[in-house]
C-alpha cells in the first residue's frame, strides 16, 4: 500500500497554494499541521481528486487520482462537512454507500455498524437537520469509513467533538492507521502527538517538516508555534 | 448495476423532499383546473340584462350540440341553419330574442362554422344563399389565404392542398366539447409545465454546491459520471411526471365536465383554418405527446443551466426570462426562417398554432410538419446538452471555501 505524491503543485492565479510537494506514504497515521492558509485543505482536496493540480501526480498503488479505482479506496471527511438536511442519518449513510458502490445488503449492515461505532445508533431514523454540530461530525466520520478505505483523508475530524468523543475518535483513527493510510489535518497539536506515526508540517504551500516526532525532540506544539510566530514576523 | 437504482431512488427522494416541488405542482394544477372550469363560473348577461348562469347556458348549448352531433354539414343542414338565422335582428341584443333562443340557437355551432370557413360577418352570413359546394370551396380558399399569410412556399402549399383534397366532404358535425377544451387548455398546460420544471429542477445540481455535499459525492467511485446521469434521469422523471399529471388532470376534467364524445371529429370543426387530415382526438394525443417530449427537453436544459451557473436563481431567471420572451416576442411572418426557429423553441412550441403549424420542414426531399420533427429535434438537442452537462459536472472543482 503506497500513496505517491510527486511534485504536486496548485496555483490560484498569483498565489501558489501547494508548491511541488513530493511524498511517499505507507500505512499509518500522518498528522498534517499548518497555519490557516498553509495549503493543507488544498493538498487534501487534490488527494481526493476534487481539485485538479496545476502540476504533479498522485497515485495510490499505481492508480491515478482521476481513476474510479482510486476513488473506490478513498474515504474523505472534509473540513466543512456537507449533508442533506431532510435525510435521516441512515438514509444519508445508505446513499453514500450506494455512491461508494457498496452492495445494498452489506451497505445496511455497515451503516448500522458505523452508527453504533460513532454513538449514533439511536439516531438512525432522525433527520440530520435536528443533529447537533458534534453529532453531524460523527456522522461525517461514519460516512468516510463506509467503504473500509485504504486511504482515509480527514480534514479536522475532531473539530466540534467534546473531549470524551475526541479521545474516542483519536483511538479509532489510530486503529485505522494499522491497515490504511490515514492523513489527518488538525490545529490540535496534542491529537497529532498522540496518534500520528509521522508529522507533516506545511507553511506557505511547502512541506517544512516531514518525519517522526518523539518526546526527545522536544515539545511539538512549541515547535509548531515557533513556525507560526516566524510566519507572523515575516 | 453499481447501485444505479438505489441512487436513482435517493435522487428522486432529494427532489421530492423539497416543499417547493409540491407547492409548484399544486399551484400549476390549480391554475389548469381553474382555466378548465372558469367558463362555467359566473353568469351571462347582454348589455346589462341577465340571461342565466354560465353553467345553465353551457348545459343548453351542450344539449343543442349533442342534437346536431352526427349530422353532415350538407345542403340540407345549411338551409336549416340559415333559415333559422335569417330573421334575427342585427343588433347586439339578438341573443335575448325569442327568435334566437328558440329557432337559431340550436344551430349556433353550424352558423359559427359557416362564418369561420367562409370569413363572412354575421349579417352577411344571415343573408347567404346556402350552397354546400360554395361552402367547401370557401373553406379551401381560407386554407390558401392562410398559406399566403404565413409565407408558405409552393411546395408547402401543394403539400397542404393534397391534404385538403383528402378531406371528406361534407364534414360530419360531431359533439367535441371535451376534446375542444383539451386543445384550448394546451397553451396553459404548456406554460405551467415550463414554469414547474424551471422551479423544481433549477436547484437539483446547485443544491449539492450549496449544501457542500459536492466534495463528498465527487470523491466516491459512482459520484462522477454515474451520479450525473442518475441525477439527470431523476430530474427528467420529476419533470415528466409533473407534465403527465397536468395532462391527466386536463384530460380527466375536460372529458368529465364537457363530455368524452367526439374523438373522431374532424379537426376543422375546432381549428378551422387547418388543412391537416386528422381528428380532434388525434390532435389531442399529438399535442400532449409533444408536451411530454418538451418536458424532457426543458428538464435537461434547466439542469444544464443550473450546473453551468452553479446557481438555482440564475437558472430559474434565465428560463423564466425565456418563457416570458416566448410569450411577448413574435417574429413577423415575413422573416420566415427566423420566425419558424423562434416558434419552435419550447417556450412557443406548446400552442395549437405552432404544434399544428402550416410551415413545414423539408429534409431529404420529404416534408415534415412541426409536430413530426420538432420533438425529434428536442430529443437530439437534449442528448447533446446532456453530454455537455456531463463534461461540466465531471470537471467540477472544489476550491475557495
Amino acid at each position: 500500500m503506497e500513496l505517491v505524491i510527486d511534485r504536486l503543485t496548485k496555483q490560484f492565479q498569483n498565489k501558489i497554494a501547494v508548491d511541488r510537494i513530493s511524498l511517499r506514504l505507507h500505512s499509518g497515521v500522518f498528522g498534517l499541521l499548518g497555519t490557516n492558509g498553509a495549503g493543507k485543505t488544498t493538498l487534501m482536496r487534490m488527494l481526493c481528486g476534487i481539485l485538479q493540480p496545476t502540476g504533479g501526480t498522485i497515485a495510490f498503488d499505481g492508480m491515478d487520482v482521476r481513476e474510479e479505482g482510486y476513488r473506490a479506496v478513498l474515504g474523505y471527511l472534509p473540513q466543512d462537512f456537507g449533508y442533506y438536511p431532510e435525510f435521516t442519518a441512515m438514509d444519508f449513510l445508505l446513499y453514500m454507500a450506494a455512491l461508494k458502490g457498496l452492495p445494498k445488503k452489506s451497505a445496511k449492515r455497515r451503516a448500522n455498524e458505523l452508527l453504533e461505532l460513532v454513538g449514533l445508533q439511536d439516531m438512525g431514523r432522525k433527520k440530520i437537520k435536528t443533529f447537533s454540530g458534534g453529532m453531524k461530525q460523527r456522522l461525517g466520520i461514519a460516512q468516510a469509513l463506509l467503504n473500509n478505505p485504504k486511504l482515509l483523508i480527514l480534514d479536522e475530524p475532531t473539530a466540534g467533538l467534546d473531549p470524551k468523543e475526541r479521545v474516542r475518535f483519536r483511538n479509532l483513527i489510530q486503529q485505522l492507521g494499522k491497515d490504511s493510510i490515514v492523513l489527518l489535518s488538525t490545529h490540535i497539536v496534542s491529537d497529532i502527538e498522540h496518534i500520528a506515526d509521522e508529522v507533516l508540517m506545511m507553511k506557505d504551500g511547502t512541506l517544512i517538516y516531514n518525519g517522526t516526532w518523539d518526546e526527545q525532540m522536544g515539545d511539538l506544539e512549541r515547535f509548531y508555534l515557533a513556525q507560526f510566530e516566524e510566519g507572523s514576523h515575516e | 448495476m453499481n447501485n444505479l437504482f438505489t441512487l436513482y431512488g435517493y435522487e428522486l427522494k432529494k427532489l421530492m423532499q423539497k416543499k417547493l416541488v409540491w407547492i409548484a405542482l399544486f399551484v400549476c394544477m390549480a391554475v389548469i383546473a381553474f382555466s378548465i372550469l372558469f367558463p362555467l363560473m359566473g353568469s351571462y348577461s347582454v348589455n346589462g340584462t341577465y340571461v342565466g348562469t354560465n353553467y345553465e347556458e353551457h348545459l343548453i348549448n351542450q344539449e343543442y350540440r349533442k342534437a346536431l352531433s352526427g349530422k353532415s354539414i350538407d345542403q340540407a343542414l345549411l338551409e336549416e341553419t340559415i333559415a333559422a338565422y335569417k330573421d334575427l335582428p342585427i343588433d347586439t341584443n339578438y341573443v335575448l330574442t325569442e327568435e334566437y333562443q328558440i329557432y337559431a340557437r340550436p344551430y349556433s355551432d353550424i352558423f359559427n362554422l359557416i362564418r369561420s370557413w367562409t370569413g363572412m360577418d354575421k349579417g352577411t352570413a344571415q343573408q347567404w344563399s346556402p350552397d354546400e359546394a360554395a361552402l367547401y370551396a370557401a373553406m379551401r380558399e381560407r386554407f390558401e389565404e392562410s398559406a399566403v399569410k404565413n409565407y408558405l412556399t409552393e411546395a408547402e402549399i401543394s403539400y397542404w392542398q393534397s391534404h385538403a383534397d383528402s378531406l371528406e366532404t361534407p364534414v360530419v358535425y360531431q359533439f367535441h366539447e371535451g376534446y375542444g377544451c383539451i386543445l384550448e387548455t394546451f397553451l396553459t398546460v404548456g406554460f405551467m409545465m415550463l414554469i414547474y420544471v424551471a422551479i423544481t429542477l433549477s436547484s437539483s445540481f446547485p443544491d449539492e454546491h450549496t449544501h457542500r455535499t459536492d466534495q463528498l459525492v465527487l470523491c466516491t467511485s459512482n459520484g462522477k459520471k454515474r451520479l450525473y446521469w442518475v441525477k439527470l434521469l431523476s430530474g427528467i422523471t420529476v419533470g415528466c411526471v409533473g407534465a403527465l399529471l397536468m395532462a391527466l388532470l386536463t384530460w380527466v376534467l375536460s372529458l368529465r365536465v364537457y363530455g368524452s364524445e367526439g374523438f373522431d371529429a374532424a379537426i376543422q370543426l375546432f381549428y378551422t383554418s387547418y388543412a391537416g387530415n386528422i381528428t380532434i382526438g388525434q390532435a389531442c394525443l399529438v399535442a400532449y405527446g409533444c408536451l411530454i417530449v418538451t418536458a424532457i427537453f426543458i428538464s435537461v436544459f434547466v439542469m444544464l443551466l443550473s450546473e453551468l451557473f452553479s446557481s438555482s436563481i440564475a437558472a430559474m431567471s434565465v428560463t423564466t426570462g425565456m418563457i416570458l420572451a416566448g410569450m411577448i416576442i413574435q417574429i413577423p411572418a415575413q422573416y420566415r426562417i427566423l420566425g419558424q426557429l423562434w416558434d419552435y423553441l419550447p417556450t412557443c412550441f406548446l400552442s395549437m398554432w405552432n404544434t399544428f403549424d402550416s410551415r413545414l420542414i423539408s429534409m431529404f426531399g420529404m416534408h415534415f410538419t412541426s409536430y413530426q420533427i420538432v420533438p425529434l429535434i428536442y430529443v437530439v438537442v437534449a442528448s447533446l446538452l446532456a453530454f455537455l452537462g456531463s463534461r461540466i459536472y465531471c470537471r467540477c472543482q472544489i476550491s475557495g471555501r
